[in-house]
């Protein structure tokens, strides 16, 4: 093909000797862009180092393409391994820069210094995979069913004095732990309202002239009173015990009780 | 007399247990020294080693086991067939190589030597309780800390993690990528020189 651009070459050539099925590179048979660009780097016969002086980045990029349809979660790692094989690329067709710190860590070397670690655990998983099939030939048998006798607990000689002591001395030690731990103490108020103790309170209330909602909760009340004396106010509505009125949006609300028909005949 | 007894016991104990099990154990049950044991420990090890037992104490971390001996693993295949423990696959064997190195790890280390995404190889460690969580890494979000396990150990039939290959040099480890054919060659060519190392 004399049309095709000659930095072409090297890879046209590796394509072309080899058959068919191998050049068909799945990249699922791969543990990842890094496993793959060693494979290429293994079959160029050549050191990590020279990565970016070989055709080894080029195959990488075009094994990416061709690859087709992938699993979105395999395919992305092959392809940012590809965006930055191409942005090294592309900076290398760039001028340099004209101070440019001679012991920055380039994109270059910190891809070179990621492939080599690479290879040294793929190295050694090998070496594991031996150790593995040596110690896979040693059988051993299942345990016999030799329960082993209950553990005795002596019992004997409690009192409760002693065991509040170490309820004290237990609960003592877990402080102390939280706070080596620095584990901030957590306060839990106790509940101050019920709404069963509000319906009565309201229910207490002197009938003779329309209870007022803000006359019903104290003057500094907590969320947690206004809350539940609301409650309090249309659980007594629905079960009939009392009727209530707001004229406009937002305005105090005026409660009745008893039920509203009676309030309505004597009004 | 005393201690061709004692390993006599243990022997018998070992076969019973069947799985691990600590000597510092045995030694509290029957009151005796952690020495004493391990004296009788050696000498029924010896015995093993010396006359043509079948037998054989394997050891990981501070525990023992009764194993057969990894040399008669052929014989005892042709007449039975015991169930083999299924072998690791490559991304879990890499993920278990950079953990037993570099423990303890976070998934995000791990990830970055290995350039692709290892939670479904760690979690799969940690079902088979080759790895477990050690801790969590003071930094942000507190990322959980892998480990090995004795079990990881005993797969692999190393006695502590000292026993673990050393690392490859830089220069060194790229004498595999020469070879004309990677990762299955490599392997058995592994195979055969343990073979002849045996032989």
């Amino acid at each position: 093909m004399p049309s095709r651009a000659p930095f072409c070459r090297f890879s046209s050539r590796f394509f072309r000797f080899k058959p068919m099925s191998t050049i068909h590179i799945h990249l699922n048979q791969f543990e990842g862009p890094l496993d793959l660009l060693l494979h290429l780097i293994g079959r160029a016969k050549i050191d990590i180092k020279d990565i970016f002086v070989s055709e080894v980045t080029d195959q990488y990029i075009r094994i990416v393409q061709e690859a087709g349809e992938l699993d979105m979660d395999e395919a992305s790692s092959f392809v940012t391994m590809a965006a930055t094989l191409l942005e090294i690329k592309s900076r290398a067709m760039l001028p340099a820069p004209p101070q440019m710190p001679e012991d920055e860590e380039t994109p270059e070397a910190l891809l070179i210094q990621q492939l080599e670690e690479y290879a040294q655990f793929k190295q050694i998983s090998l070496e594991m995979q031996a150790y593995e099939e040596e110690a896979s030939k040693a059988f051993s048998k299942l345990p016999d069913e030799f329960p082993l006798p209950q553990p005795e607990f002596e019992i004997s000689g409690l009192t409760l004095e002693g065991l509040i002591k170490a309820f004290i001395k237990v609960s003592q030690r877990a402080r102390e732990q939280y706070e080596l731990a620095g584990e901030p103490e957590r306060q839990i108020e106790a509940e101050r309202f019920s709404v069963s103790a509000c319906m009565a309170m309201i229910l207490k209330q002197p009938r003779k002239t329309p209870l007022k909602f803000s006359g019903l909760i104290s003057r500094r009340a907590s969320r947690d009173e206004v809350v539940t004396v609301f409650l309090a106010m249309l659980e007594l509505m629905k079960q009939g015990k009392a009727w209530a009125r707001q004229d406009a949006n937002y305005e105090d609300i005026t409660l009745y009780v008893g039920r509203r028909k009676e309030m309505d005949d004597a009004g | 007399m005393q201690d061709e007894r004692l390993a006599g016991i243990i022997e018998a104990i070992l076969f019973v247990v069947g799985e691990a099990v600590s000597p510092a154990d045995i030694a509290a049950a029957l009151e005796l020294s952690d020495d004493q044991v391990d004296q009788a420990l050696d000498a029924l090890e010896a015995l093993y080693h010396s006359r043509d037992r079948g037998l054989s104490i394997k050891r990981f971390g501070d525990r023992i086991q009764l194993t057969t001996k990894a040399d008669y693993a052929p014989e005892i295949e042709r007449v039975l067939q015991p169930i083999q423990r299924p072998s690791l696959g490559q991304s879990a064997l890499e993920t278990l190589s950079i953990i037993a190195y570099k423990q303890p790890v976070t998934r995000m280390e791990i990830e970055a030597i290995r350039g692709v995404g290892s939670d479904y190889a760690i979690q799969s460690l940690v079902s088979k309780r080759m790895v477990r969580e050690v801790g969590r890494k003071d930094t942000l979000g507190r990322p959980i800390l892998y480990g090995t396990t004795e079990q990881f150990l005993s797969h692999f039939g190393l006695r502590s993690l000292k026993e673990l290959p050393e690392i490859p040099a830089v220069d060194e480890q790229t004498s595999f990528l020469d070879e004309d054919q990677l990762s299955d060659d490599y392997i058995q060519t592994e195979q055969t020189e343990e073979n002849s190392r045996r032989d």
